[in-house]
């Protein structure tokens, strides 16, 4: 039996308040810092950067509902005008046990915890209901198989043991078989068309009653068999029905819960001394207040020059579900396109690879092919295969809502920090690989409450059939196989990998110990030359004509000062 | 074709052999065999004396009332066949009980075996006495026969004159030695003096001579004796009656029946044709069944002894026969010598005060008046001497029972066309032959021996003697009664077609069915080749017919998915669940499916 791992807590938000903040995501600027480079400006293999003019904190100090109005207006305009791809990546809210309405809320929660746990006692249930009638189809699968392979040895002994044997002593073919110890092999040996008592004492010589015996139970077998294997074809079928039925109804039930957990995750309980402590205005517990957390991205291609070239995706993309169909050459070209999309430059690349790991760690899943195919997939949709250049706006929004003694409700909105990153496609690349993880989070904590998943010795999320898998290899086999280079292709790729790495660290050492910035050749895809390129195609068009003009503008207007 | 007076009948079982509750009692037996489903009832006595008046008053109720003919199985330790005096009385007493038994218990026939003991050369302990007082057929002591008939006399004298003497002559014997002696020792001296034996060989011849005469003047001595019309003065010494000799009494009875020429033998060599052609039958050469029986002695010829011992034993089992047929009928020597039976069952009931008397008394004359006697061909008890009973051939039995008649018809007894043969298929298997071609003998050699035969105990003819329950469409079994079907079985007086219950968990099955459907087929004449359907059972309303196995193999048609699936509703289909939730229980969901 899989060996479920020690406990380990799970790592999903809890309902208490962790201060500071917590980062659900990686830091851009850890990842900065990280990418492999032989020199600090080298950004061969990615490049992120922070626009300075476009990153700072801002916090105004309004009237209650303005700040939901103002954001609603400007994440609606970036979306729908100014082209942008926005998406929520994190939402949450505490309210005081003062508030007046925290009874309701709490209340509120506590029926939505109800219904997440009757939700959840369902897809339990239509998972049992599953696996029993798919043990349920095995059965009839295998009756339905003596038939399609008239497997006549099989149906006589069924009828013989299990039906026929309710016959009274001396009726039923066992009972008889003291009489005539060779009835149920003569029995065996002939065919529906030994129907008669002279057919068959022709064919296997024996006296009349035992003939007249076998003729009545040849017919009775052929009558029970016509019967038999009717009910058994419309049974299977119902029970297929019911069956694929059910396991709809298990995604349903899935969909149905996934608001309702994500709701209760949102509703953080914690005690007003607690909160008073990290607020930042002059008040004392017994004030009624609430705090609501909520953080966008949103991210655009940058204008340019975008030439059409697009190449083949890497190897391990075609591991993936569903993609080895693609092989075939029957599939046509923009059928590919739709699932394996190119780029000009595949932004699934070493440094992605090098990056996983850690968004594994933090999210605490197992990010498979099929987030990398999906992640590839909205890259490629949302933005586009030519160009590898993207900026990406973080909006993180802090709103702090509280009544003063006099009356007057006020709310003060924290954007902690307000940031326009650039970054080529393969960081992009990451960060939706991180959306699509956080989205999956929610899945696999279901699955993780209905025991599909379980929290592995490494800390990370992984499906029960990888712990079988990895004790029994044998009898658990991966379905598909990896496209591991092996041989010669192996030592080749490996000898160039670690050709890259090493010369890589070479030239790092000799930098960092002289001083210099020695680049013997390119190591990456992207333009190292950013300051002249970058800061004047991208950067400078993109503060003057939308970041200033467009979305700083609209935040002035509506929130005011700084 | 006339009609068949065939009925199914059952035996109800020995209490002695397993002791089973449900025949404790004879009245227990009776109700046991009432549920079985025949019109008539065997009953297994375990003991000849086992119906007594207030018990059979009760089964006589129950037999009125259910409609069912009662037969009683007697005793099963009668040694007919045995030429000995105490023997010969243990069994007419057991046969007496037995019919009294038979009468209070309102019995139509009385069933016995035809021989107990196998072969009489053979007999060592086996139950039997060892000093024996030879007798005859009518129990008598056998010096009567050897009075009666001066050639059997005079074999015997001139056979066994050296064993027999002392026996027979007793202190007698003394004086015939001494006076042979003493001539024989003055004839000697007499040739010596006359010089023509020397006085060496004076020894010599006076034994020589003292044996002639010995021999003349015992032989003399045993005429005299054995010939005398007074019966104390030819009754033998009283130490020599009882040092008799089964194999010579079976001699003398064998050797009286030939030189008489009686009718028993008579008929008996007919049946054995071509053994008598063997051995040169001549009826005039009064040696002749003593060479015969020297040469089957020499050479250990089966056949012919066979031939011999039934011979007498049929003879025997005529005697007993007669006698009990006296008794019943109170003439011969119970006219006034001894009572009879009506008189005894007077005088019990007087005794025991019965109220309504006449009518009592009355009923059970009844009963007597109609009362018959079945002899069984007998079962080989000891399995090594399968084959070697006295009397087992049921073409002998029938020449006995024949014989029976021709006398009991001539003295005008009424019970004349009471005397029956009663074949057991069974018992024919243990003696070591096929019932096949036994009974094929039996009705090549009497066509029409249905006659003669009031019940056939129709069990499997396996040697083992297992009892096993008669199965359904066993056409073995109605080949043996077609065969005697075709000798007249049924056609003149009820006859009975029995199974003899065994002890197995369930002792009867389907035997019942299978006998009566066996009966409805002879009495519509059907040979054993064309057999229909019904007959297996197999025909629609029969009972392993194709429409009655369908109703349950449709009730059991999905047990293949019973049991092995998980889904609790299977029992009653998916849409069971619905329909209880409804409202309906479970069992009426099911029974609504199946309709």
């Amino acid at each position: 039996m899989a060996k479920l791992p020690e406990a380990k807590p799970v790592k999903f938000p809890e309902t208490w308040t962790r201060w500071p903040m917590e980062r659900r995501y990686l830091s851009i600027d850890w990842i900065k810092e990280n990418i492999p480079k032989t020199h600090e400006l080298d950004m061969s293999l990615g490049f992120v950067e922070r626009l300075r003019n476009c990153t700072f904190r801002y916090n105004p100090t309004v009237s209650r509902g303005t700040t939901f109005h103002m954001m609603t207006a400007l994440l609606n305009m970036m979306s729908n005008r100014w082209e942008f791809n926005v998406q929520k990546v994190d939402e949450w809210f505490e309210i005081s046990t003062s508030h007046p309405y925290y009874q309701s809320i709490t209340k509120q929660k506590h029926e939505l915890v109800r219904e997440v746990k009757e939700g959840l006692a369902h897809v339990d249930r239509a998972i049992s209901d599953v696996e029993l009638l798919a043990h349920d189809a095995r059965r009839y699968r295998e009756i339905l198989t003596y038939f399609k392979e008239k497997d006549e040895h099989s149906l006589k002994a069924m009828f013989i043991d299990l039906v026929d044997v309710n016959l009274p002593e001396g009726v039923s073919l066992r009972s008889i078989a003291p009489r005539w110890p060779t009835i149920i092999a003569d029995f065996m040996i002939l065919t529906d068309e030994d129907d008669t008592v002279e057919k068959i004492q022709k064919k296997i010589k024996v006296s009349k009653a035992e003939a007249v015996v076998l003729t009545t139970k040849v017919k009775l077998y052929k009558k029970w068999k016509d019967f038999f294997g009717r009910e058994v074809k419309d049974r299977y079928r119902r029970i297929l029905e019911r069956l694929y039925g059910r396991i709809r109804s298990i995604e349903e039930y899935r969909n149905w819960l996934r608001p309702l957990i994500r709701r209760v995750q949102m509703m953080r309980e914690v005690d007003d001394s607690t909160l008073m402590m990290h607020m930042n205005f002059p008040a004392g517990a017994g004030m009624p207040f609430s705090i609501q957390h909520m953080e966008w991205w949103a991210w655009n291609k940058l204008e340019g020059l975008e030439p059409t070239e697009i190449h083949r995706a890497p190897k391990e993309i075609y591991e993936a579900k569903g993609t080895r169909a693609l092989e075939r050459p029957t599939v046509r070209k923009h059928e590919r396109e739709k699932v394996v999309p190119r780029f000009r430059v595949e932004p699934y690349d070493d440094v992605v690879k090098k990056f996983i790991p850690e968004i594994e760690k933090l999210h605490g899943i197992k990010i498979t092919k099929e987030m990398i195919l999906e992640a590839r997939r909205r890259l490629y949709e949302k933005g586009s295969p030519g160009t590898e250049w993207y900026v990406i706006i973080e909006i993180p929004c802090l709103v702090e809502s509280w009544r003063t003694p006099a009356g007057i409700e006020i709310e003060d909105t924290d954007f902690n920090l307000l940031s326009s990153i650039f970054v080529t496609h393969n960081i992009l690349l990451l960060r939706i690989i991180e959306m699509i993880a956080e989205e999956y989070k929610l899945d696999y904590y279901i699955d993780e409450l209905l025991g599909k998943k379980v929290v592995g010795p490494d800390g990370l999320i992984h499906e029960i059939d990888d712990l079988l898998r990895e004790e029994f290899p044998e009898l658990y086999p991966k379905e598909e196989k990896e496209l591991e280079p092996k041989g010669f292709a192996k030592f080749i790729s490996d000898v160039k990998s670690s050709f890259r790495s090493t010369m890589r660290r070479i030239l790092r050492a000799i930098n960092y110990t002289f001083g210099l910035r020695l680049q013997l050749f390119k190591l990456g895809p992207y333009d190292p030359v950013r300051s002249e390129r970058l800061f004047l195609t991208y950067m400078r068009p993109y503060i003057r004509e939308i970041f200033v003009p467009k979305i700083w503008a609209f935040m002035l207007k509506n929130l005011g000062g700084v | 074709m006339p009609e068949l007076k065939l009925k199914a009948a059952v035996s109800t079982g020995l209490f002695t052999i397993a002791h089973p509750e449900d025949l404790a009692t004879v009245i227990r037996k009776v109700g046991y065999g009432l549920t079985r489903g025949t019109s008539a009832i065997e009953i297994a006595g375990d003991i000849p004396h086992e119906i007594d008046y207030t018990e059979g008053k009760e089964i006589r109720s129950i037999a009125e009332k259910q409609g069912v003919d009662l037969n009683l199985h007697g005793s099963l330790t009668i040694p007919f066949e045995i030429p000995e005096m105490v023997q010969f009385r243990e069994a007419q007493d057991h046969v007496q009980k037995s019919l009294k038994s038979a009468v209070y218990g309102g019995c139509h026939y009385v069933d016995f075996h035809a021989c107990l003991h196998f072969w009489v050369e053979m007999l060592t302990y086996v139950g039997a006495r060892l000093e024996i007082i030879m007798c005859d057929w009518k129990g008598r002591f056998i010096s009567e026969i050897l009075y009666e008939n001066d050639k059997l006399r005079k074999l015997f004298i001139e056979k066994y004159w050296d064993k027999y003497d002392s026996l027979i002559l007793g202190e007698d014997i003394r004086a015939v030695y001494y006076r042979s002696q003493e001539e024989a020792t003055l004839k000697a001296r007499d040739l010596l003096e006359t010089g023509q034996i020397t006085e060496e060989e004076l020894g010599v011849k006076i034994g020589e001579i003292h044996k002639e005469l010995l021999e003349k003047y015992t032989k003399e001595e045993l005429e005299k004796k054995m010939s005398n019309p007074l019966p104390e003065k030819r009754d033998w010494y009283h130490l020599g009656k009882l040092r008799g000799d089964y194999v010579d009494a079976c001699w003398l009875i064998a050797n009286y029946l030939f030189l008489v020429k009686d009718p028993i033998w008579e008929e008996m060599i007919k049946m054995y044709k071509d053994l008598m052609n063997r051995y040169k039958y001549d009826p005039n050469d009064d040696y002749w069944l003593y060479n015969a029986w020297k040469k089957a002695e020499d050479t250990g010829d089966r056949e012919f002894k066979e031939f011999y011992y039934g011979t007498v034993s049929a003879k025997f089992l005529q005697g007993h026969l007669m006698l009990a047929a006296q008794w019943m009928s109170g003439t011969g020597i119970f006219k006034e010598q001894y009572p009879s039976l009506p008189k005894i069952i007077e005088n019990e009931l007087k005794m025991m005060k019965v109220p309504n008397f006449e009518e009592e008394y009355n009923e059970l004359m009844g009963i007597l008046k109609n009362i018959h006697i079945a002899i069984e061909n007998p079962d080989a008890r000891d399995p090594r001497e399968a084959g070697r009973y006295m009397l087992w051939k049921s073409k002998q039995i029938y020449v006995a029972i024949k014989q029976t008649r021709e006398e009991l018809k001539k003295e005008g007894n009424p019970y004349w066309d009471k005397m029956m043969m009663l074949i057991d298929f069974e018992h024919i298997a243990t003696q070591g032959i096929d019932p096949n071609e036994e009974l094929a003998d039996l009705v090549k050699n009497v066509p029409d021996v249905g006659k003669y035969i009031k019940c056939i105990h129709s069990n499997y003819p396996s040697p083992m003697h297992s009892h096993w329950p008669i199965e359904l469409g066993d056409d073995r079994i109605y080949r043996l009664l077609w065969i005697l079907k075709e000798a007249e079985l049924g056609k003149h007086h009820t006859t009975y077609i029995l199974f003899e219950r065994g002890g197995f968990k369930d002792p009867f099955m389907l035997a019942v069915t299978a006998l009566k459907l066996m009966i409805k087929f002879l009495e519509e004449n059907v040979p054993p080749e064309k057999l229909p359907d019904e007959f297996y059972g197999v025909a629609p309303h029969g009972i392993l017919s194709e429409e009655r196995q369908w109703a349950t193999i449709y009730y059991h048609a999905m047990d293949p998915l019973k049991g092995t699936l998980k889904v609790p509703e299977e029992e009653y289909t998916f849409l069971g669940r619905a329909a209880v939730e409804a409202g309906k229980r479970p069992e009426e969901w099911k029974k609504e499916e199946l309709r």
